[in-house]
């Protein structure tokens, strides 16, 4: 039920108008018999509607119906005016004061009545957009909530990139708050760098969705030192799964060997990258040689890469398609004319030079894509903090460990890779857990071959007896009785360097070097001068029954 | 599959992509590979991007190879090959030999 709050400071008028009102419909009547009672009585109900008298002593009508109005703030309550008052001017001053209609004494029944119903219905209006106004204002906040959220997602998954600004320089800017560009790089365990370039087709949320797994395979593969060719792979390999068919991601691979000579590159549906020496004459373009990731069935996926030789200070400029499209206000795009010739043009900031031409060519003109701008400079990669702290503050114990492969470990697939998990779980050698394997195949062959088997490695002159060679040890090897290889391994410290020390004896009956061929492309014989270029020392001592290697690690 | 390989330029450039432990284990998988096309191939690149470690065997079947293909040392091509296959292609001389990138 509608409240109406009746104000007159003479009862008689304002019994009336409640006979009236009540008369007209289901009302609850309030009444008010002067101006600070009226404020009163509408601050301790809900009032819909007022009838205010407009002369009256003390605070009169308009006083009142300003006062009113600054306490309903945004909640709009009628004000109706009730008044003898005929002359023009003071009818507008009663609406200016805040009134919203008024009423001429005496009352006309029926024009009461159509004010009221009228005046209610507004109100009504007016309530109903109050609360779809402040659902809206919340709604609004849950929305930004949410993309504050999101945002600092994307910016979490993101932000682990290795960004060293004397490798790589980059601009990127995004036409909404999320970015369907992506520029991820990670230094490799073995010191090279990684890195993506990449543009998912479209842009804003939807294009930046697909960031997320490729950050996550980029950084895992990068860290594992996975190949380009490998991480390829898999991010379409995982995007095909994910993506709508719709959806696909063009991008640029790349790997820099820590050396900064060497860089391999996979690169589907992207724009050229131009590759400029250090006197700025341009050395070449690297260009697509695929379609973008996630459209390929994995059995259709071609991982070839393209390695160039990259000489110190190289500078490679990727870019994405938003760049060469970028159109100024008549509607021209950038191109890649223009791109190409400021490239070529400016000898001494390239980069500078392309954002400034691009900035000032689209001018006011709003950004149609998601932008993006890379330079890589061809340098050594310096190592990194952990890396430094490993080597100069880390101090290790020294320790001793020895593993003895018996016939029934000979005859199992691949007893080196177990020893040398063993070995590698050690912190002190952890790091070089690649190396060792390889150095300690060749000395478990060596042994097994030689001092055990006592084949001979003649055997292996042609590529036919090569392969007959190995058919030969594996039907040796199964006719093992009771040997064994044991490795000794010692780790210790002299004069502030690791040495990891591998003592090797075995069952069989030494090895015997009176055969070693001495020409380079033999095909054995290799095992050997391996192992001795890769540790500090290599020797057979007690007859050829033990063989030592000293690797510095 | 430890081994593809595909031919390229009528049969005459064969590139062979080597997975995982490059060792004695894939003696026999490498050599089928070029044999059945032995006299047409000129050009041989092995694509070490998947390969992890290498042992002496595999550089004893690459020198296979050159031998049975009868093909010059600038012929044969190794790419893509990590930090430690690098190192014992470098010890062992073999980056001197062949075209290695």
């Amino acid at each position: 039920m509608d409240t109406i709050l009746i104000v007159d400071d003479v009862a008689i008028n304002r019994s009336l108008l409640r006979q009236t009102l009540e008369s007209l419909g289901t009302y609850n009547v309030i009444e008010a018999s002067s101006g600070n009672d009226a404020i009163e009585q509408f601050e301790q109900h809900t009032v819909d509607l007022v009838l205010l008298d407009i002369m009256m002593p003390d605070l009169d009508g308009c006083q009142t119906a300003t006062i009113l109005k600054e306490k309903m703030a945004e909640d709009h309550v009628p004000i109706i005016f009730i008044t003898a008052l005929t002359s023009d001017e003071s009818l507008a001053t009663a609406l200016e004061s805040g009134g919203d209609d008024f009423l001429s004494k005496p009352f006309n029944f029926s024009i009461l009545s159509s004010k009221v119903t009228a005046h209610l219905r507004i109100r009504e209006l007016s309530k109903q957009l109050n609360t779809k106004n402040k659902s809206l204002t919340r709604l609004n906040q849950h929305l930004t909530n949410e993309q504050e959220l999101i945002e600092h997602f994307f910016e979490s998954s993101i932000k682990q990139s290795f960004l060293d600004d004397n490798l790589i320089k980059y601009h990127m800017s995004s036409m909404s708050v999320f970015n369907g560009d992506v520029l991820l790089s990670e230094r490799g365990p073995q010191g090279s760098l990684y890195m993506i370039v990449g543009d998912f087709s479209g842009h804003g949320l939807t294009a930046a969705m697909g960031t997320l797994p490729v950050a996550m395979i980029f950084f895992k593969m990068a860290s594992e030192n996975a190949s380009i060719a490998e991480i390829a792979r898999e991010i379409n390999a995982q995007l095909l799964k994910l993506l709508p068919s719709t959806m696909f991601f063009a991008a640029s691979i790349m790997e820099l060997s820590a050396c900064g000579n060497i860089l391999t590159t996979w690169m589907g549906g992207m724009p050229e990258n131009y590759w400029f020496s250090e006197k700025g004459e341009l050395k070449g373009l690297i260009e697509s040689q695929h379609m973008p990731l996630g459209i390929l069935l994995d059995n259709e996926f071609d991982t070839t890469t393209q390695v160039v030789t990259v000489e110190e200070n190289d500078k490679i400029y990727l870019y994405t398609d938003g760049v060469i499209e970028a159109k100024n206000l008549q509607g021209e795009q950038f191109g890649d004319y223009r791109l190409k010739n400021t490239l070529i043009n400016d000898k001494h900031d390239r980069f500078s030079a392309v954002l400034n031409q691009l900035n000032d060519f689209t001018s006011t003109n709003a950004q149609n894509d998601d932008i993006t701008l890379v330079e890589l400079n061809c340098v050594a990669i310096a190592p990194s903090e952990n890396e430094l702290i490993d080597t100069s503050n880390a101090t290790f114990l020294p320790w001793n460990l020895t593993v003895e492969l018996k016939t029934g470990d000979l005859m199992a697939p691949d007893p080196v890779r177990k020893i040398t998990d063993i070995v590698s779980g050690l912190p002190s050698v952890s790091k070089h857990e690649g190396m060792l394997y390889v150095l300690l195949k060749e000395i478990y062959f060596n042994s097994l071959d030689h001092s055990i088997l006592n084949l001979e490695s003649e055997d292996k002159s042609g590529s036919d007896d090569f392969i007959n060679f190995y058919i030969k040890r594996d039907e040796e090897i199964k006719k093992l009785k009771s040997d064994f290889i044991n490795f000794n391994f010692t780790f210790f410290n002299e004069n502030e360097c690791y040495y990891l020390k591998i003592e090797v004896t075995d069952s069989g009956s030494g090895f015997k070097s009176s055969k070693l061929p001495d020409s380079d492309s033999s095909l054995y014989g290799r095992g050997l001068s391996l192992i001795d270029g890769l540790s500090e020392e290599a020797f057979f001592s007690k007859d050829g029954k033990v063989f030592t290697v000293l690797c510095k690690v | 599959m430890a081994i593809t390989s595909k031919f390229t330029e009528n049969n005459n450039v064969l590139t062979i992509c080597v997975e995982g432990d490059f060792d004695y284990s894939l003696a026999k998988e490498f050599k089928s590979k070029y044999n059945n096309e032995a006299h047409t191939i000129k050009n041989v690149t092995v694509d070490l991007s998947k390969a992890k470690t290498i042992d002496s065997s595999a550089l004893g079947m690459i020198l296979g190879m050159q031998k049975d293909l009868n093909l010059a040392n600038d012929c044969i091509s190794l790419i893509n090959a990590n930090d430690i296959i690098g190192k014992v292609l470098k010890i062992t001389n073999l980056n001197n030999r062949f075209n290695v990138a």
